[in-house]
């Protein structure tokens, strides 16, 4: 019978692999950064529940605290992708609707 | 089949279901909604692995945070202007079937080598009483990995500064003037995210918390406050803001040129490592909270509207 982490560490994956394709396949520089969310989520979700791996006992904290960070760094590189998008708006409103 | 492993099962599958549809709506304000639904459901699965730490920062940063600078940044550039259609095939479909083999790949390296011992674990227990705090997953950023969180909060400070600098003159259109529901909510809420800040850095060295869901917390009470009636934040100096956005970096790193002449950067001496890594968390704090609270004021483009005075 399948433990529950080695279910969400499939999923984990899955999700990482729906967000890629949205960052390499998606023509909109919006739902890109949307993408890159989904799949950073996605490799958080496999970190997180390989740390459960061990059945029994806590889990491992050290993935726990690289999880922490990334969640951070995440929202910073966000908080860029969308800077960076709003100075792209505001220069050149022709390009704004499918830049690329 | 027990009921916990059907509803591992059910979530799962929930969570790959909605970071499809996440990808497919048609405008950019339903994909931000449905974001932060997949980001409050991840929350929740991550409980099922016993991570509170981790599912509370991913309800108030990854779902809550996110979701925010995302609808700022479309206050800015337009919520209803759907997608363009797709790319042309020859991108979309080999994109698709190689990143189906990737995950196809990967899954079966998971299944084939999920019997391997466990990581580190034993080690990270066996030391807690050394590292100033009782909560392992602090003892790991503040204390065995403080460098990894030392660049870290370095990376959140050079972000902070380049929605900063990249954020002209202002170019938002202000917000409506807030009805009798906000200000009722603002009236309850300010005291309360007061009084839940300082606890959540408390509690970190020995519960779940500590500084990065106390610094996504304030930048909440940040963001309804430039939402609110009075954007007192909009009219800060400068140089507070500075020295604020700075302030956990510039700690971080005078306590560990400090641990200098102890032998190692960063490794504290057993018996003054909790007031450290106190010190550092309520720091950070602050620089977390300010920081974010920039970000999502550069995104909805309210920085710097008055020229002598800025977020």
């Amino acid at each position: 019978m399948p433990s529950s982490a080695l279910i969400y560490t499939l999923a984990g994956i899955w999700i990482a692999v729906i967000g890629l394709r949205g960052v390499l396949a998606e023509e909109h520089v919006f739902r890109k950064i949307v993408a890159s969310n989904i799949f950073g989520s996605g490799v958080f979700l496999v970190l997180v529940a390989l740390a459960r791996r061990a059945p029994d006992g806590p889990p491992d904290p050290v993935p726990h605290g690289m999880i922490l960070t990334g969640i951070v760094v995440a929202v910073s590189a966000t908080a860029l992708m969308l800077a960076l998008l709003g100075h792209l708006h505001d220069t050149d409103p022709d390009d704004r609707e499918d830049s690329p | 089949m027990t009921t916990g492993l059907i509803f591992d099962i059910v979530l799962a599958f929930s969570l790959v279901v909605l970071a499809i549809i996440t990808l497919r709506q048609r405008t950019p304000g339903e994909s931000v909604v449905q974001l932060m639904i997949f980001g409050l459901l991840l929350a929740l699965s991550w409980l099922r692995v016993d991570a509170p730490d981790l599912a509370l920062t991913e309800a108030a940063i990854g779902s809550g945070v996110t979701g925010a600078l995302l609808l700022a940044a479309l206050h800015r550039t337009g919520f209803g202007t759907p997608f363009p259609s797709a790319v042309s095939p020859w991108i979309r479909y080999p994109v698709t079937i190689g990143c189906a083999l990737l995950g196809a790949v990967l899954s079966l390296v998971v299944m084939y080598t999920w019997d391997q011992p466990a990581g580190l674990t034993d080690p990270a227990y066996a030391h807690l009483e050394e590292s100033g705090t009782q909560n392992p997953v602090t003892a790991v950023i503040l204390n065995y990995r403080g460098y990894d969180t030392l660049l870290e909060i370095g990376v959140l400070l050079v972000a902070a500064l380049s929605v900063y600098t990249l954020s002209g003159p202002a170019s938002g259109t202000p917000v409506k003037p807030p009805g009798p529901i906000f200000r009722f909510y603002m009236r309850v809420m300010t005291p309360v995210f007061w009084l839940v800040v300082p606890y959540m850095v408390w509690v970190g060295g020995r519960a779940p918390g500590g500084a990065f869901q106390a610094g996504a917390l304030l930048s909440g009470l940040g963001a309804l406050t430039l939402l609110g009636p009075t954007p007192w934040p909009l009219r800060l100096k400068r140089r507070v803001v500075r020295w604020g956005l700075s302030l956990g970096f510039s700690l971080f790193l005078v306590t560990a040129a400090w641990m200098w002449q102890y032998g190692n950067l960063l490794a504290y001496p057993t018996e003054q490592a909790a007031t450290w890594i106190l010190l550092i968390e309520i720091a950070c704090t602050l620089s977390i909270g300010i920081s974010l609270t920039v970000m999502f004021a550069g995104c909805a483009g309210w920085l710097h509207e008055d020229p002598e005075r800025a977020v």
